[in-house]
């Protein structure tokens, strides 16, 4: 565990050091503080159009973060041969894959935390409530969707050899799953044959990150969350996602050649 | 020194060359407005104005709404559905208009009828309700001012789409409804400005005048608007017209009549439009109303 | 020698497929059989291509064998506690350049699970023994070539190994750079530290190994103390080398001249 850890600081340094995080905080917090300076109709005090804004935006940043950071921890400890004399080490290749996984959803959830206590100052200023509960629930359920998203960033870069094809790959599919998957099983109950059978299989294989996405509305119109019981049942997939694809990332990773 | 020499001397060009050409463009555009949004969007701006406005009504609904796909299955189901009455000679089933929503008309509404959703398909589809907005509400019923989240929606299609009639009398609407008179006064006035000959902004815009118990200016604009109808309508086919809008209009100018004491005007305008309205015996009542000499219910 | 070997190397064989198009495999190492006991210095030996590199991978478990094993303290390569007790030097020495030599070393004493308490103190003595001590806290992307090989000597040595692989040490490297490299596998070599390292510079192998093993198309061609090797071919290493992999000076070239204008 030691090692898993020691792996994850690193990571984690890696990305308070980088500026990417700032420049999307940045920009995030300047549209939505520019959004928020327009008047509508002098009315001070609407905030959910400024809540949907911030939260499309902090989904957008959240995904650029989780799958920026990890496809390029494998390809760049390989490129810049990191990866050598840390093997070296009594370091297993499962203890690397979990360290870079960790680092990477750890470093994810802060940029997260700190965008999501943004949204709560800037909602909270106009709505003069704060829901403190359904925040932190977005927030958990976000950060579980994210470890999906993360596990599957790192089985990409085991299978693709440049990060961008990575990304650009990881990007499509979680914005896919995001848009479409919530309706694959209407489209599917639709469509005759094989192809309705095959699309209703998707359905239920794809992780749903869209449950957390999905969140966003119920918080913007004020709508209560979903209680522990439903958001730890959908913790717990998320979990057992991730393992499944930590586990498959592990068996391609476990027997690749890595010649210096 | 020679390569910031090199841009300078290329942003100067362009710059001059930019402001030499755009002048002229503008002209051959024959257009005449000029906001940035325009210039630079084009007519693609339309698509984010149609967008915002749907926003709106997502809005309205508190985020119960049918996705693109929700749409097309009940279009597909009511299609199956006219295709089994018509063999079977059986009425099909009306459709839904929801656009009476935005007017603030009573939401009368079997909850059954918006249940888009239908019951869930799966265990994955049942637990998935959990996470979405899966109750059928409107926001106004939340709260006092809770409406006021629809606003920056219709503010922002109207910005995008200045030529969107609709943005303006639901804003409008809103306002008003808010209790912002005047807000909703400044905002038709806005849209009027872009679309000069729109009675529908008229319409509203006595309704504003009306309720501020100016009568004498919500009569004048609402015969204008009266002719504007006539001039943009009278044209078309008798079921291409846009009824629903001259009844608005008439029943206002009636309201209007009676309130100034014109009861045999008022009556004038209610008999025209029992020609128009799918319900005459209700118009027959009214008419009887004013002559015993009650004022009209705003309608 | 009665002792245990600390590397063992037995009938490892890899294999590669060929990117060429109908070529097959490409065999890099043949039935490797290699021993370095606990205490002595080997150089391991052979021109590019020989397999040298690929024996070291397979030692440190970044290639997987097609046959055979090869054990480092009685423990199969495979498994990562095998790994402990060794220290290991690329040749071409690459760390996290937004960390610091402290952190870097941090980290790495992390995985090697040394206590807290001990841990800042093997730092301290590491960064002295590799005089870098003065840049400590500065970020490794502002370290010269020469300071980013020794840090990379201090994380091979952070751990107290009782082995250490290096990989040409002194490869890139300018005399004086040559030079303190020397000096330290010396020191390693009388704390009682076993040394297997692979390099060009037969001058050096010969002043510093106990044994050498020369190795070329993949397999083994000898292995032996240098003493021994050098008094049979009765020359200095470089020549007993080039003779031992059947090197023949001039041979075939002797003819043919190495410009277009000394054929005219």
């Amino acid at each position: 565990m030691n090692v898993i850890w020691a792996i994850a600081s690193v990571v984690l340094k890696e990305m308070i050091r980088r500026k990417d995080f700032y420049v999307l905080f940045v920009i995030t917090a300047l549209i939505t503080l520019v959004m928020g300076s327009v008047n509508i109709f002098n009315d001070k005090s609407i905030a959910g159009y400024l809540k949907e804004l911030c939260l499309l935006l902090i989904w957008i940043c959240s995904l650029v973060i989780a799958i920026s950071t990890t496809a390029r921890q494998l390809y760049a400890e390989k490129e810049n041969r990191t990866i050598f004399p840390l093997l070296a080490k009594p370091v297993s290749r499962a203890q690397l894959l979990l360290g870079k996984f960790l680092g990477c959803w750890i470093a994810s959830g802060l940029a997260l935390l700190l965008f999501y206590v943004f949204l709560a100052v800037i909602a909270g200023s106009r709505e003069h409530h704060w829901p403190i509960g359904s925040y932190f629930t977005a927030f958990v359920l976000h950060w579980g969707a994210l470890a999906v998203v993360v596990a599957l960033a790192l089985l990409g870069s085991i299978i693709f050899a440049a990060p961008s094809s990575n990304m650009t790959i990881c990007f499509i599919v979680a914005m896919g799953i995001i848009w479409i998957e919530p309706h694959l099983n209407t489209v599917a109950v639709a469509t005759k044959g094989v192809l309705g059978s095959l699309m209703y299989a998707i359905y239920f294989i794809v992780p749903r990150v869209d449950w957390a996405f999905s969140i966003r509305e119920l918080l913007v119109f004020d709508n209560p969350l979903p209680g522990f019981a439903v958001s730890g049942g959908a913790l717990l997939f998320y979990a057992g996602y991730t393992a499944l694809v930590l586990t498959a990332a592990w068996l391609l990773f476990r027997r690749r050649a890595l010649h210096t | 020194m020679r390569p910031q020499l090199t841009l300078v001397l290329l942003l100067v060009a362009c710059f001059t060359v930019a402001t030499s050409v755009d002048p002229k463009l503008h002209v051959a555009a024959g257009s005449d407005d000029s906001s940035a949004l325009t210039r630079f969007m084009g007519q693609g701006r339309k698509l984010f104005a149609n967008h915002f406005f749907i926003r709106s009504d997502v809005y309205f609904h508190s985020g119960y709404y049918p996705s693109m796909f929700d749409q097309v299955a009940k279009a597909e189901n009511h299609l199956a559905e006219s295709a089994a009455a018509q063999k079977g000679h059986e009425p099909a089933a009306a459709e839904e208009d929801d656009h009476d929503h935005k007017h603030g008309s009573n939401c009368n509404h079997d909850e059954k009828e918006h249940d888009f959703l239908g019951k869930p398909k799966d265990f994955m589809d049942a637990f998935s309700r959990h996470f979405i907005v899966s109750q059928y509400t409107h926001l106004p019923e939340k709260g006092t001012n809770a409406a006021r989240e629809i606003l920056p929606w219709l503010k922002l299609a109207a910005q995008f789409d200045p030529n969107k009639i609709e943005s303006y009398t639901v804003g409008a609407f809103w306002l008003r409804d808010l209790g912002r008179k005047a807000e909703a006064e400044a905002f038709l006035r806005e849209g009027l400005r872009k679309n000069p000959h729109s009675y529908e902004l008229m319409l509203e815009l006595g309704r504003c005048y009306f309720d501020r118990n100016d009568f004498e200016h919500a009569r004048n604009i609402w015969q204008l608007a009266m002719q504007r109808w006539r001039e943009q309508e009278n044209a078309k086919p008798f079921d291409k017209q846009n009824r629903f809008a001259v009844e608005q209009i008439l029943n206002s100018l009636a309201r209007v009549e009676a309130r100034l004491g014109n009861r045999e005007q008022a009556v004038e305008w209610l008999k025209v439009v029992r020609k128009v309205s799918p319900y005459p015996e209700e118009i027959d009542k009214r008419i009887e109303e004013v002559r015993a000499g009650q004022l009209l219910d705003s309608h | 020698m009665h002792m245990q070997p600390i590397l063992k190397i037995e009938n490892l064989r890899v294999e590669y497929r060929s990117k060429e198009v109908g070529q097959g495999t490409k065999v890099a190492l043949k039935d490797l059989n290699l021993s370095v006991f606990p205490g002595e210095t080997f150089g391991f030996l052979g021109p590019n291509g020989a397999g040298k590199t690929t024996t070291m991978n397979v030692l440190l478990g970044f290639v997987n064998a097609t046959s055979g094993d090869a054990y480092l303290f009685g423990q199969n390569v495979r498994e990562p506690i095998a790994r402990q007790r060794i220290g290991y030097l690329p040749e071409l020495t690459y760390y996290y350049k937004f960390l610091t030599a402290e952190e870097l070393l941090r980290f790495y004493a992390r995985i090697f699970n040394i206590p807290k308490n001990e841990r800042e103190k093997r730092i301290d003595t590491v960064l002295k023994l590799v005089e870098l001590d003065h840049a400590r806290t500065r970020q490794i992307k502002t370290y010269s070539k020469g300071m980013q090989q020794r840090v990379g000597l201090a994380q091979a040595l952070i751990n107290d190994p009782d082995l250490l692989i290096f990989d040409e040490p002194t490869s890139g490297l300018d005399p004086i750079g040559r030079m303190k490299v020397r000096e330290i596998i010396q020191r390693l070599k009388n704390e009682g530290k076993t040394v297997f390292f692979s390099s060009h510079e037969l001058g050096e192998v010969e002043t510093i190994c106990d044994r050498v093993g020369i190795l070329y198309q993949g397999e083994l061609k000898r292995e032996g103390r240098v003493t021994d090797i050098v008094s049979e071919f009765n020359c200095d290493l470089e020549q007993a080398f080039l003779r031992i992999i059947g090197y023949t000076p001039g041979g075939a070239t002797a003819s043919t001249p190495l410009l277009h204008s000394q054929a005219a």
